[in-house]
């Protein structure tokens, strides 16, 4: 038993030395270099703005050449830059080799980008590249996305140019989670104005009566009697009537 | 946007994409229906194709199009340039010498690979640096003619061929 609550004193110890109170119910936050991934994922981007869209052109498998717009065309582009070598990748050459069950909207078009081919083995990537992808051999374009590694996804709008949202998964669920969450937010924020209810005109005229009664009175916004505690004897809250807020008189 | 190989260059405009390809020599496997790899003839000997167009290209298209115009809207323009063999060069067919230029009335619906409704096409035979080739080119729609084909004279003009 002494062993168990030392090691659990030692425990709470080290907690606190890495800066973990555990009487804060705080969420704790951790600054960019404190933020750690899995080994197999990427490492975020040195900032957190969006990259901009950019045009694709490279060679493709058959070391011939190839062009994506990706900007100012209607539809949207998911940009995934993937390699040949890495295990994780391999979940995603394997969904795209069944695009239909990639269950991606009909105005997003999928391009995969991988290094250009001195970088990168062509022979390797003709063997895992799904036919009707069009796959993108181009290092210039990852440096262009600022990718920190692979797999690594952007999305852009092709009307603006402007990156959606960027990111990465261990596989391909994952990954449409977050482009399904990207699509929730911007209905969401699009949404947001016409959820908002507006005041009922009772509210407003109750507190236009209060205000005006209030000014009438000599209380102007900002009296200390508006947020002090009432003393006895200095004023009484009378209760109002039709069940409004008692209001405060001198 | 620049895109070049087997001795074709060209500098796409805004909103334009394009491939220049060679597909591989087919076998004699392959050649079977339903084999696998490049389909064709095993005699064949592929010549570069380039496939340029105002919308976005799909990766499965045969050399004049066919899966990539059936997706074309009343805006949209696809340019096809596919080169022929070397014994077409100085036949009477491929007389006419640069990458030609075009007009509206030069499209027709007869003029196709595909009849689809509302589209037209137009296809010159022509030769540069050498090598022969037909120009084809589709317009989403007829009507509009006057307003697509000056976008495919710009891709054209952007359009540089050398000598292999």
């Amino acid at each position: 038993m002494i062993g168990l609550l030392r090691s659990h004193a030692e425990i709470l110890r080290r907690l606190h030395d890495l800066g973990v109170d555990l009487e804060d119910p705080r969420p704790r936050t951790v600054t960019r270099d404190q933020f750690n991934v899995f080994p197999q994922m990427p490492q975020p981007g040195a900032t957190d703005a969006l990259p901009e869209g950019r045009d694709l052109s490279g060679v493709d498998i058959g070391d011939d050449a190839i062009s994506v717009r990706v900007v100012g065309v209607p539809h949207t582009t998911l940009v995934a830059f993937l390699s040949g070598t890495c295990l994780t990748c391999e979940r995603f050459w394997d969904a795209f080799s069944r695009p239909a069950e990639l269950g991606l909207a009909p105005n997003v078009r999928l391009v995969v980008v991988t290094k250009s081919p001195g970088e990168e083995s062509p022979a390797r990537i003709s063997e895992v590249a799904p036919a009707g992808i069009p796959v993108v051999m181009s290092s210039e374009a990852w440096q262009a996305y600022s990718v920190p590694g692979s797999p690594y996804f952007v999305l852009v709008d092709g009307p603006s140019g402007k990156a959606r949202g960027e990111g990465t998964g261990i596989d391909w669920p994952q990954v449409r989670g977050l482009l399904e969450q990207v699509a929730d937010d911007e209905v969401f924020a699009s949404q947001l104005e016409a959820r908002r209810v507006p005041k009922p005109s009772a509210d407003d005229a109750r507190e236009r009566r209060v205000d005006a009664e209030l000014m009438s009175a000599g209380i102007r916004p900002g009296d200390p009697s508006l947020y002090g505690s009432p003393a006895t004897g200095e004023a009484t809250t009378e209760p109002g009537t039709d069940g409004e807020p008692g209001r405060r008189s001198a | 946007m620049k895109l070049s190989a087997h001795g074709i260059t060209t500098d796409l405009p805004a909103g334009w994409e394009g491939r220049i390809t060679k597909r591989r020599r087919p076998t004699v496997v392959s050649a079977r229906a339903g084999g696998p790899g490049p389909v064709g003839s095993p005699e064949e000997v592929p010549q570069p194709v380039v496939h340029l167009a105002n919308f976005a290209l799909p990766e499965e298209r045969g050399d004049f199009g066919s899966g990539a115009v059936d997706r074309m809207g009343s805006g949209d323009v696809f340019v096809t340039l596919f080169e022929y063999g070397p014994e077409s060069v100085g036949q009477a067919l491929f007389a006419q010498q640069g990458i030609p230029l075009l007009r509206p009335r030069m499209f027709a619906s007869n003029a196709l690979q595909k009849t689809i409704s509302g589209q037209a096409g137009c296809q010159r035979f022509f030769t540069v640096a050498n090598r022969a080739f037909c120009l084809y080119v589709v317009l989403g729609r007829h009507r509009e003619a006057t307003t697509l084909v000056p976008h495919a004279n710009t891709v054209l003009r952007n359009t540089r061929i050398s000598s292999r």
